[in-house]
């Protein structure tokens, strides 16, 4: 009897109908994608960076370990012998078409050298555009490490 | 004459000018009721989206598939269309009356239902399964909702004694609003109206989760779009019928003496179902096929009869 009533008085119905009209006049939580941005979190992992010794010499060592660590061979690096028998960086190439962005390269470094940054919009209308080389890496370099020294506790 | 012609135009008119910013708070709605807000870039609030869907709509690619009645083709949209106009012509609003007519909630129906056969004329005319699985729904889901509907409105036609908007509204303004004496009737022809008109939660001819885009899943361009034209059109006129039967039409206060008042009142008692129609959209989810059919045979129909015989005694006890 309680359920036929139920059905006759679409009392189930109607309550259902007051929560949409009551979240009609909730705020919205949409933001506004090209407009507005999310800023992420300090620890979000976007495209990669080479960072730079203050006195403007190559941090990376060519050492190979995130070369070694990556588990999609993205990185790939070119490397000569110097005048003193030390490694010299020639290149150092990332193809972002292949990256996970799992962070093992970062975690592998001992030298602090690769990073990852907080930029996750690098959409391009090439697919070349997408295997960024030595020197594209340090101009993120330097966005990062403005980026680090304004985020540090 | 003249005055009817005017009227007619005013009327046409208002239905073809009403599409747009209804297409629009009909998404704004929706979001808000998501929260989120809608469209939001093209103007001031997205105020001029409905203009730049129509641009985009105009210049897209009209295709006529491979292997389809072509004649059919061509021809199912636009039925849609000119089925609602027909109906939306005799529909008074206030004081205007554009087609006298002794019959029009007869006519009304007719050509409301009508208006299914665009969809199932789109879906045979396809040569697309899914088009055509649409089409065989609108076809059954076309018997299940007119009986119901048919028998609902008996039950007014019987209480209030004629067929005429002008009789009817009359009937309510001596005795008081038509829900008062017939909330059954009123309550079978709404869940009716949505299934007529074809709208969540009886959208399965377009079942867009399990059918593609049901019958407009081939179509494109300005033919797409006449078909939403006809839905829009159909939501406003059932809209404005149902308020004629069980809120009093244009009657309220004062109407007397402004009888512009009684087309701002119709229009206004009219937007709300309008607004149920985007607000029913928003709550519940697409019945399935083996759910419906037995609403409406096995719930509406017998409730509607019995309902048509508790008329005929109101009706009875009344005089």
């Amino acid at each position: 009897m309680a359920g036929i009533l139920k059905k006759a008085t679409f009392s189930d119905l109607l309550k259902r109908m007051k929560v949409t009209l009551k979240t009609m006049f909730k705020p919205t939580v949409t933001v506004h994608y090209p407009f507005e941005k999310v800023k992420p979190r300090k620890r979000f992992r976007g495209i990669h960076a080479l960072k730079l010794n203050p006195d403007g010499s190559y941090r990376c060592e060519a050492c190979y370990l995130c070369a070694t660590m990556c588990p999609s061979n993205v990185i790939d690096i070119e490397m000569t012998e110097g005048e003193n028998g030390e490694k010299v960086l020639l290149d150092f190439t990332v193809d972002l078409t292949r990256c996970l962005f799992c962070g093992l390269c970062v975690e592998a470094c001992p030298r602090d050298a690769i990073v990852m940054t907080d930029i996750y919009e690098f959409s391009k209308y090439s697919i070349d555009k997408l295997i960024l080389h030595k020197d594209d890496l340090m101009e993120i370099g330097k966005y990062y490490q403005k980026w680090e020294r304004e985020n540090k506790e | 004459m003249i005055d009817n012609l005017l009227s007619l135009l005013f009327i046409v008119g208002l239905m073809l000018v009403a599409v747009p910013p209804i297409t629009y708070l009909e998404r704004k709605v929706l979001g808000h009721m998501q929260q989120r807000p809608g469209p939001m870039v093209v103007g001031f609030h997205g105020i001029l989206q409905p203009l730049a869907d129509a641009i985009k709509l105009i210049f897209k690619e009209d295709i006529i598939p491979k292997g389809s009645d072509k004649f059919l083709f061509i021809l199912a949209p636009s039925f849609g269309v000119f089925a609602a106009l027909l109906a939306a012509s005799v529909v008074p609003i206030g004081f205007i009356h554009a087609v006298e007519m002794k019959s029009a909630l007869f006519f009304v129906m007719a050509m409301s239902s009508i208006s299914i056969y665009a969809l199932i004329l789109a879906g045979y005319a396809s040569n697309d399964k899914y088009s055509f699985l649409a089409g065989m729904r609108a076809a059954a889901q076309v018997l299940g909702f007119e009986l119901p509907m048919g028998f609902a409105i008996m039950a007014v036609v019987i209480l209030m004694g004629s067929f005429d908007f002008t009789e009817i509204v009359k009937w309510q303004q001596e005795h008081g609003w038509g829900i008062l004496y017939q909330p059954v009737a009123f309550v079978i022809f709404l869940i009716m109206m949505i299934a007529e008109i074809g709208r969540p939660p009886f959208d399965l001819p377009e079942g867009e989760s399990e059918l593609v885009g049901g019958f407009h899943t081939e179509y494109s361009g300005m033919r797409f779009a006449s078909f939403f034209f006809g839905e829009y059109i159909n939501i406003i006129v059932i809209s404005l019928v149902v308020t004629l039967l069980f809120f009093g039409g244009w009657s309220g206060p004062f109407v007397d003496k402004f009888p512009v008042l009684g087309v701002v009142y119709h229009l206004l008692k009219a937007g709300f179902f309008v607004f149920l129609t985007f607000w029913l959209r928003a709550t519940f989810p697409r019945y399935r096929f083996d759910q419906m059919l037995p609403i409406m045979w096995k719930t509406m129909l017998p409730l509607a009869i019995v309902n048509v015989f508790i008329a005929a005694l109101e009706g009875f006890f009344l005089s």
